[in-house]
């Protein structure tokens, strides 16, 4: 049986690979605290390529402006359709920015308007409990500190179920880290993962 | 002396021959032979004004059941009957509801092979089909209350009288995109779905209220992955009283779960990656684990010459082995019909195992489900020749009155010549 692997889209446009550090560390989550088949190591799949419908999770993230191409467009309708599940998250972090406007504008005319998911969807309680919504970065609340807080996620619901997941909250340079570093931290900054991948795999 | 005494005897027993032939005039004809077209009237007649001693029928097309079953009434009654001319062709159908949310009806027709098979039900027609050497399955998608299979002028029909109640089905494994995406396509096809699912030391994926497995709430139960021994007991017990179980994937390989395996899990044979959007045998894309069947077992689906789809009965319930691996591949890279294909071939495998209560409906039809078999079981085969009955005479009433009147005649000249009135 296939593992569970953490696969991030390549994509014509932008810069993909931006969170190039973020597989590792949603892995070692995984690993850590599920009992989950999990490859060791992600992988990098072209968004325009068959390849991609073998990973039904997909990481999208950047920080320049997204257009996603025609073949790349058809692709990630018919991998949504046949129930596959998208995570987009916006590396920068700002409000408004070049890749929020763009990547949200190809998600709306992909999928329809983005909705705000509410803060006590089962998404934060798949796994960890987020009693109030997605977790804040420490960007959002110091750090390099902007205190510039996203209070929702947005994403593509069908009858409740989120097919697309949007943050701005830029989870990316949250999770850029080596996993080793997690040792000196008091709370794994990447629980929240555990949450999108478990209940991309269960619901 | 002696000749005149012969000649009378003669004649006495030809007249006695004569009046018994006379009375048997009165009441009917002594053989009737018919020709189909003109059964219906004969029936009738042979049941009133006369009581034929036996019957002929020359066949030009199939008999309607009730000519059938008049004719079976004559016979019990005492009348010869037989029959020749073209019999039906071999058919017979016969149908039931599946075991599926979206309804349907299964139809299983025998026919020679090769003969084109035309199903209608009382709308008309709703699919043709031609019969292979193991004769032919239709699904119905609806749900008729009839069911006929017309090959050439013989018709089979079949009444489908009861619904279905179905129950749960109980997911078992690990959470893992093989265990999201067959919940899903079950849900999609209409199943309700509990699942118990593996995921970490704080505790298992459960989705509905798992309660006590038995029949009267779960239907099912497909079995995704190794599993603990206490949940294979249950399992085994809940498929002896009549409940149905799905082992698919590694599944198959578990100890606990050997006993209600269909067969024994050989070494994998790999598919395609990435999955073959074209091709025309989506599940050769797939891992398989193959699977060798035990004796009492039936494969349901090759690939090749290894076997993918096994399943055997288990007291009074069912359980299939699916050797296949990770069928979400299918559903996500198969081409543009794979979703639905994809939840075809799930559904069909749950169909086949479920268990089901039966809710008959008070709905009375005439099935005639193998007018061939029916056919010969009511009036035996085919003969060419009318039967011999006691009641036919090799003599004709034209020659009996002819003896008579020469039995007579040589009387009365031996009188004369010996001079005696």
């Amino acid at each position: 049986m296939k593992p569970f692997t953490f696969a991030t889209g390549i994509y014509a446009s932008g810069d993909w690979e931006s969170g190039q550090l973020v597989a590792a560390v949603v892995i070692d989550s995984l690993a850590r605290h599920t009992e989950l088949e999990v490859s060791p190591a992600g992988v990098n799949v072209p968004v325009d390529s068959a390849e991609l419908f073998e990973y039904p999770f997909l990481y999208l993230t950047g920080h320049l402006a997204v257009r996603f191409s025609a073949t790349e467009r058809h692709n990630l309708l018919r991998f949504v359709d046949r129930g596959g599940f998208i995570f987009m998250d916006d590396h920068n972090h700002d409000i408004n920015g070049i890749f929020h406007q763009t990547a949200t504008e190809e998600l709306t005319r992909l999928f329809g308007p983005l909705e705000l998911v509410p803060n006590k969807h089962e998404l934060y309680r798949a796994f960890f409990a987020f009693e109030d919504g997605p977790p804040a970065t420490n960007h959002e609340m110091n750090g390099w500190g902007d205190n510039l807080v996203h209070e929702q996620l947005l994403g593509v619901l069908r009858g409740g179920r989120i097919d697309v997941l949007y943050s701005n909250k830029d989870y990316s340079s949250e999770w850029s880290m080596h996993p080793e570093s997690k040792r000196f931290m008091e709370v794994d900054p990447s629980r929240f993962a555990v949450n999108i991948v478990v209940y991309a795999l269960t619901r | 002396m002696l000749l005149e005494r012969i000649a009378r005897c003669v004649a006495l027993a030809a007249l006695l021959w004569l009046m018994i032939l006379a009375f048997r005039d009165r009441t009917g004809p002594v053989h009737a032979v018919v020709r189909s077209p003109d059964l219906s009237r004969a029936l009738t007649e042979w049941s009133t004004s006369s009581a034929p001693v036996g019957v002929h029928v020359k066949a030009e097309g199939a008999f309607a059941p009730y000519a059938r079953d008049w004719l079976r009434a004559l016979a019990g009654a005492g009348t010869g009957v037989t029959w020749e001319g073209a019999a039906p062709a071999p058919t017979a159908l016969a149908a039931g509801r599946v075991a599926d949310p979206e309804g349907g009806t299964s139809a299983w027709i025998a026919a020679p092979a090769g003969a084109a098979i035309v199903m209608e039900d009382a709308a008309g027609p709703l699919d043709s089909i031609r019969s292979a050497t193991g004769g032919a399955r239709v699904l119905v998608r609806s749900s008729p209350d009839e069911l006929l299979a017309r090959s050439g002028s013989t018709v089979a029909r079949s009444a489908v009288s009861d619904s279905l109640v179905l129950g749960r089905l109980l997911l078992l494994g690990r959470a893992g995109w093989e265990s999201k995406f067959v919940a899903a396509t079950l849900e999609e096809r209409g199943w309700t779905i509990d699942a118990r699912l593996r995921l970490s030391p704080r505790g298992d994926v459960r989705q509905g209220a798992v309660t006590t497995l038995d029949t009267t709430r779960y239907s099912a139960v497909l079995v995704l992955d190794s599993i603990g021994t206490a949940d294979a007991l249950r399992i085994a017990a809940f498929v002896r009283s009549g409940g149905g179980v799905i082992l698919s994937g590694p599944a198959l390989r578990a100890p606990g779960l050997a006993l209600l395996a269909a067969g024994s899990p050989r070494q994998p044979a790999a598919g395609h990656v990435p999955f073959d959007t074209l091709a025309r045998e989506p599940r050769r894309g797939l891992e398989l684990i193959p699977v060798v069947p035990r004796a009492d077992a039936v494969v349901l689906e090759w690939r090749d010459n290894l076997a993918a789809v096994v399943a055997r009965r288990i007291e009074r319930g069912r359980a299939v082995t699916s050797g296949y691996l990770d069928t979400w591949r299918w559903r996500m890279g198969g081409g543009a019909n794979a979703v639905a294909a994809h939840r075809d071939w799930w559904a069909d495998l749950v169909a086949g195992v479920a268990h089901t209560a039966r809710i008959a409906r008070s709905v009375e039809r005439v099935t005639d489900e193998a007018p061939l078999a029916t056919l010969i079981t009511r009036l035996g085969p085919a003969t060419s020749a009318p039967p011999s009955s006691a009641g036919t005479t090799p003599i004709s009433p034209g020659v009996l009155f002819g003896l008579l009147m020469a039995a007579l005649l040589i009387e009365w000249a031996s009188r004369r010549l010996r001079g005696v009135p």
